[in-house]
């Protein structure tokens, strides 16, 4: 294990050369809750890559799985809940199988987290200094007024101003849109080549919202690191990120690139998501049409299509089994019968292995 | 937060004539008076009266009360003739407060880090230990312990004296009585607002950080389950330096516990209520000290006061 | 792309056989949705969560057996608590007196019956008592805000930091000779016997012993006064206390449910405690208290004199505690 962080160190930070490679994979991954009435599966066996250097939107209704699948990420699951199959490369190590030691040097050093909540996601009763500086000695050695300078500047670049004032200041003194920019400084003040957003922006007023996203954005420019960006927003997926991959029921329904997912849209989910979306081209008369219903609970054991409940579009087929991932154009493909009655594609998505390169990092 | 403590004491001051002019109040309702009996002579009963000044009409007499108690004088013995309350207080309080901040302090050691323990291996064996044990021992009342462990260790063993404090085995059998029960109940808060804090959106943040398993439950975790802990802990303490009466008396402690209850069999009003002012006074002060640990403890506060 | 391909298709995908009619459309039914399981009403699921947790169960089990022991137990003695019989005294448990009997000769077993009795209506009627008062204070401050509130609030502090067991002393005291006078027009009964120190205990307790529960109700009050549908209840022009008593207090049910039980365990020990000094049931009425002290004398010779009672009490008050903890999960919402 001690190897393993070695390893991670001797890369350093990423390189551009290595932009476009993946950099997290995820495959098969099944997490099942434990409830006292027994245990379901909330997530079912979905793969994806995170490719380094982009950011990469995940979207869909509460509920879904997408929180639950970052948390199994980062190794954040509640006790009653875990993952029970599947891989989870990042950076050749397996975090399924990463110990809680390795897990604790990788969360906040090269894979960090940002929460819905600005709110509640910092300790009420420490100044908002001894929580970035625990977390900057942590991670990268520095102490004492090396790691204030890494602090303010941290502070700095998040776009707060009078950073030295702010390190004694408590929680509780500074706005929502302040405490956020707080938690992303201190998600970024190790140069993590990863970051997960869980709904940043939700909690938020609107108008701090947009400066929210801005300096994500800007910041994912300065570091070139890969962003994965949880949102059932489809206007800030859209204005923020390379690719998307849309959720239902703990199942990936579609995927592909910001374009494909909103000018060619193939799942009747997320045609859906865009449909209760307004846009200031949607004429006025016009009414927004919300999806009918809603989304299914986990615990019961869904058959078929988990959106067959809800589709005005569904077939006989949808109801008994749950569609594999049709290949359309590009990077674009979609988990829906529709594809295949509708002629558009017989081709199925093949996920691959996890990548040599990441393989033979593990080996090491 | 000199304003908010001075606001407490003031708040404090309030509470302490009330409970006065309360106890003064009940006890003239009590008919007779305390000197009413068939073996002295009317003559003789009204000169006792005189002298403690209870002939003259209750006003009167309330105010010289409230005056002697603005200078510290809370009264004398009508049994004990000669006595004060504050000479009886200042002989036997010292007993009862060496008892009780012994098994205040040992409630502590051992609720507080079984109660972590038990929050930290959720679920687990052990934690099923404690919660199990936490049960047993907060449905025993402190008198029922104390008779058992009086029997057991005492009477049936041998191994330990079973009354007075003149060596220090003395202490463990009153100290022990005394502890059990409070250190169930702060075994069960400690769990129960460590449990609570634990899974609240930072604790997940500060993992998040990669902070460690030990930084998050001792800087973190712990200070933000202190407040519930101290809020139970403070009417705990007071309960166990007022509440032991029965525990003094059973163990044969030379304490205002066991002398308190010898009063109330005596009718020494009087002493009676003297003890319940000084004991109202001493709990005011111990809920002070808890207002000033939650200054401590969190920032917040000083600021709501302002 | 592919638009040719639409009528060949392939006869299995991915290892799903496809039926020929397996594209026909499904219209969407006017529920939709419906496929989703009926939620189980609050009410039931409360109780499964309650009996999900065995020793619970055991434990109200246990309570309603004790409940039995001391209600309707001395009926069918033929001795009554205070019956002495000569040349039994101080026997050990035997065929004649199950639980023995006392130094006096009286019957163990039917006194302890009758302490329990005591016991437990002490809880009741406390609790009784309490939750009359603690939900009525509690709603008026929480509902009337402003200065009214804080000055009720500013009662509740004071009445907080009494010593309880002093006061509960003095006002037994000082409260003896009025209920005395009161008592000697009473015809005799359960209530003359348990004697006048236990009504005063009973007054006291009921005295001190509600703040808890109106600051709980308090806070639920002031929490909730401004949740949407209290306030649509109070626009479509419902009463104040109407409000409170349809919308509040069954808000606050799960916290006052517990605290009320709890409050039942700590009036029974604390009456236990008050009859151990002596302040409690007159004689020859038995409590728990009055029994483990008279047993203390004696209890190297006959020890069962004491752990009789102690036991008993001991039972009582541990299914109580099992039983508050389990109520507070079961009203928790978090609970599935």
């Amino acid at each position: 294990m001690a190897k393993q962080t070695e390893a991670i160190r001797a890369q350093g930070p990423l390189s551009s050369t290595r932009r476009g490679q993946p950099l997290l994979q995820v495959r098969d991954l099944r997490v099942s809750v434990n409830s006292r009435m027994g245990s379901y599966d909330v997530i079912h066996g979905i793969g994806f890559d995170v490719v380094a250097g982009e950011i990469l939107g995940i979207v869909g209704e509460s509920g879904c799985g997408k929180s639950i699948t970052m948390n199994a990420v980062m190794g954040l699951l509640p006790s009653n809940v875990r993952v029970t199959s599947g891989k989870v490369a990042f950076r050749g190590i397996d975090l399924v199988q990463a110990g809680e030691p390795l897990m604790e040097q990788l969360r906040g050093g090269d894979l960090a987290m940002v929460f819905q909540d600005p709110m509640t996601a910092l300790d009420p009763l420490y100044p908002i200094g001894d929580q970035i500086l625990e977390a900057i000695e942590r991670h990268s050695g520095a102490r004492g007024n090396e790691a204030r300078e890494v602090a303010i500047e941290a502070l700095r670049s998040v776009g707060l101003s009078e950073p030295e004032k702010r390190l004694s200041q408590y929680p509780f003194e500074l706005s929502g849109g302040m405490r956020q920019r707080v938690i992303i400084a201190i998600a970024l003040c190790c140069r993590p080549s990863l970051l997960i957003c869980d709904e940043p922006t939700t909690a938020l007023d609107v108008t701090i919202q947009a400066t929210v996203l801005d300096l994500i954005r800007e910041l994912h420019e300065q570091l070139g690191n890969s962003v994965v960006f949880i949102s059932h927003n489809m206007g800030v997926i859209a204005s923020l990120c390379d690719r998307v991959t849309v959720m239902y029921g703990g199942q990936i329904v579609e995927r592909g690139t910001v374009d494909e997912i909103f000018y060619q849209t193939a799942h009747p989910y997320t045609k859906g998501l865009l449909a209760c979306m307004p846009t200031l081209e949607t004429p006025r008369e016009e009414p927004l049409v919300p999806i009918r219903g809603t989304v299914p609970d986990p615990r019961s054991q869904v058959v078929g299509c988990p959106f067959s409940s809800r589709c005005s579009k569904r077939m006989k087929i949808c109801m008994r089994e749950m569609p594999p991932e049709f290949v359309l154009e590009g990077q674009h493909s979609c988990a829906c019968w529709l594809c295949m009655s509708e002629g558009l594609s017989s081709e199925l998505l093949r996920v691959p292995p996890i990548s040599a390169q990441i393989s033979k990092e593990e080996q090491r | 937060m000199i304003k908010y403590i001075a606001k407490r004491v003031g708040f404090g001051v309030l509470t302490i004539f009330v409970v006065a002019t309360l106890t003064f109040f009940l006890m003239n309702m009590v008919p007779g008076g305390p000197f009413t009996s068939d073996k002295l002579s009317e003559q003789a009963q009204a000169l006792i009266m005189a002298k403690y000044g209870l002939d003259q009409p209750v006003p009167v007499q309330y105010v010289n009360y409230l005056g002697r108690l603005i200078h510290g004088d809370l009264g004398t013995s009508i049994v004990n003739v000669g006595y004060s309350v504050n000479d009886i207080i200042a002989d036997k309080f010292p007993v009862s407060f060496s008892v009780g901040i012994i098994a205040i302090i040992l409630s502590c050691l051992i609720g507080i880090p079984l109660g972590i323990l038990a929050a930290y291996r959720r679920g687990s064996a052990m934690d099923r230990v404690i919660t199990s044990l936490s049960s047993l021992f907060s449905s025993l009342p402190g008198f029922v312990l104390a008779v058992i462990l009086l029997y057991v260790f005492g009477m049936v063993l041998h191994a330990l004296p079973t009354s007075g404090l003149t060596s220090w085995q003395g202490y463990v059998l009153p100290v022990l009585a005394l502890s059990a029960g409070p250190s169930a109940i702060l075994s069960r808060i400690t769990r129960a607002s460590l449990l609570d804090v634990l899974s609240q959106d930072f604790t997940r943040f500060l993992k998040a950080k990669g902070m460690r398993t030990k930084v998050i439950l001792f800087k973190h975790a712990l200070r933000n389950a202190a407040i519930p802990i101290v809020t139970t802990l403070g009417p705990l303490a007071a309960g166990i330096l007022v509440g032991n009466l029965v525990v003094e008396t059973v163990f044969s402690i030379p304490g205002l516990g066991s002398y308190l209850v010898k009063c109330i069999s005596q009718r020494d009003y009087p002493v009676i209520m003297g003890t319940t002012i000084f004991y109202t006074a001493f709990i005011i002060v111990i809920l002070l000290l808890v207002d000033i640990v939650y200054c401590v403890i969190d920032p917040r506060i000083k600021l709501d006061e302002e | 792309m592919q638009s040719d391909t639409k009528a060949v298709r392939p006869a299995s995908v991915a290892g799903i056989e496809l039926l020929p009619d397996d594209f026909d459309p499904v219209p969407l039914g006017v529920n939709v949705g419906s496929e989703i399981p009926v939620e189980e009403s609050i009410a039931r699921r409360r109780i499964r969560v309650f009996c999900s947790n065995k020793v619970a169960v055991f434990a109200l089990i246990l309570l309603v057996v004790v409940a039995i022991f001391g209600f309707l137990g001395p009926l069918t003695q033929s001795a009554s608590y205070d019956q002495v019989f000569r040349g039994e005294e101080k026997l050990a448990p035997c065929a004649t007196h199950l639980f023995g009997t006392d130094e006096m000769g009286r019957d163990m077993l039917v006194r302890c019956m009758y302490g329990v009795r005591i016991s437990l209506s002490v809880g009741l009627i406390t609790a009784a008592a309490v939750l009359v008062i603690g939900c009525a204070y509690g709603s008026l401050a929480g509902y009337c805000g402003g200065r009214v509130d804080l000055v009720l609030m500013r009662i509740v502090e004071i009445v907080d930091s009494l010593p309880a067991q002093l006061v509960v002393l003095l006002m037994a005291i000082t409260l003896k000779s009025p209920i005395d006078t009161l008592f000697e027009g009473l015809p005799d009964s359960f209530i003359t016997q348990a004697g006048s120190g236990m009504f005063c205990i009973l007054i006291a307790f009921s005295l001190l012993y509600w703040t808890g529960l109106a600051r709980i109700v308090r806070s639920s009050v002031l929490q909730l006064k401004n949740e949407g549908y209290a306030m649509s209840a109070r626009s479509m022009g419902a009463k104040g206390p109407s409000v409170v008593w349809h919308h509040l207090l069954p808000n606050s049910l799960s916290l006052i449910v517990v605290e009320v039980t709890q409050l039942v365990k700590d009036a029974i020990f604390s009456e236990a405690f008050l009859s151990f000094i002596g302040m409690g049931v007159s004689v020859p009425m038995a409590s728990l208290g009055t029994l483990i002290n008279n047993a203390r004398t004696n209890m190297l010779l006959y020890p069962y004199e004491m752990i009789e009672p102690t036991i008993l009490i001991f039972v009582i008050t541990w299914s109580l505690y099992v039983i508050a903890d389990a109520l507070e999960d079961a009203f928790d919402p978090r609970m599935l």
